[in-house]
């Protein structure tokens, strides 16, 4: 007997110029002898190809050309939150894919007034969690480098609880 | 004749632009949901626009498709962030964030365009990489929470 629930999935947009299209939402029937991570992120991988492409002072301030090791930084790290996600009772929502301004990958996911901020680098994977103005009590950080996986499943649950 | 350098006013309007690329900013789900990479600066020192000296909100674009936030002066002095020890441990000393007029002259030599309006968010003692980042998480909930002054067009 296969072992399966259902996921509901929610898709940011992808591509240059889209943010006004509207999402695409999908059901995807998890079989836990199978991983789905490929097809529940090739949407966002999508949106890497986009960030791997973006000029040095791609947003006219000086920003660097994103890191490529740090993009296949990303993606790998994005497999594993994925995983991470599937251990907690709360479906998993692609994020927004951007790059700070010495080219680490940015991942953002906002659920009001919480909003969670990951950063990848060569050097380390740390985490922004913010739940309000104040920065210094209602902001805090930390790393995944330990065990992503188990790791990102925690703040996932404090992302969506 | 070189432009005359005054003191940010308090209440003084500050305009942020936005490239329409979506790279910092998802408009998709109603609210506007603003990146932090909104403010990202190399130097750790966000530019933005004095709006008293523009002449108009599209002189504030590079491009005519880029989106304007807007920033209030008192907005940006009131972040509160703590400086931190040799361990990274927040200390009860605070940095001084500020909004100065940093004017580009003509034949700028980094090849900035003449910008009189041109000022920046600076901090002293100056941040650490760990310390901006949060900096950057405020502007962009400040500035998020006013939505566009003017939209990103579609290019």
């Amino acid at each position: 007997m296969i072992a399966a629930r259902k996921i509901a999935y929610s898709y940011p947009d992808v591509g240059s110029g889209s943010a006004t299209q509207s999402n695409t939402a999908a059901i995807i029937l998890r079989n836990e002898d199978f991983d789905v991570s490929p097809l529940a992120l090739a949407q966002v991988k999508l949106r890497f190809d986009d960030i791997k492409g973006l000029a040095p002072n791609w947003d006219g301030f000086g920003s660097a050309k994103p890191d490529s090791r740090a993009v296949e930084l990303a993606v790998s790290a994005l497999s594993e939150f994925f995983r991470g996600a599937a251990l907690t009772p709360y479906g998993w929502s692609n994020p927004h894919v951007s790059a700070n301004e010495s080219g680490g990958i940015v991942l953002e996911w906002w659920r009001e007034p919480r909003k969670l901020t990951v950063y990848v680098t060569m050097a380390d994977i740390s985490y922004i969690r913010v739940w309000g103005d104040d920065v210094e009590t209602e902001m805090d950080e930390g790393d995944l480098t330990g065990n992503p996986r188990l790791e990102f499943g925690s703040i996932w649950s404090w992302l969506n609880s | 004749m070189p432009i005359l350098v005054t003191v940010v006013d308090d209440g003084e309007d500050l305009i942020r632009r936005i490239p329409a690329d979506s790279n910092c900013y998802d408009s998709s789900h109603g609210a506007l949901r603003l990146s932090s990479t909104a403010f990202n600066d190399r130097e750790r020192m966000p530019s933005v626009d004095r709006r008293r000296m523009k002449a108009s909100l599209d002189d504030c674009k590079n491009h005519p498709t880029d989106g304007l936030l807007l920033l209030i002066t008192n907005e940006v002095r009131a972040i509160s962030l703590a400086q931190t020890d040799q361990k990274g441990k927040p200390t009860s000393d605070l940095h001084k964030i500020d909004v100065i007029h940093r004017p580009i002259e003509a034949g700028d030599a980094g090849g900035l365009p003449a910008n009189e309006a041109h000022s920046q968010v600076e901090s002293t003692p100056a941040q650490s990489e760990s310390r901006f980042k949060k900096l950057k998480e405020a502007l962009a909930r400040i500035a998020a929470k006013r939505g566009w002054l003017v939209s990103p067009a579609q290019s």
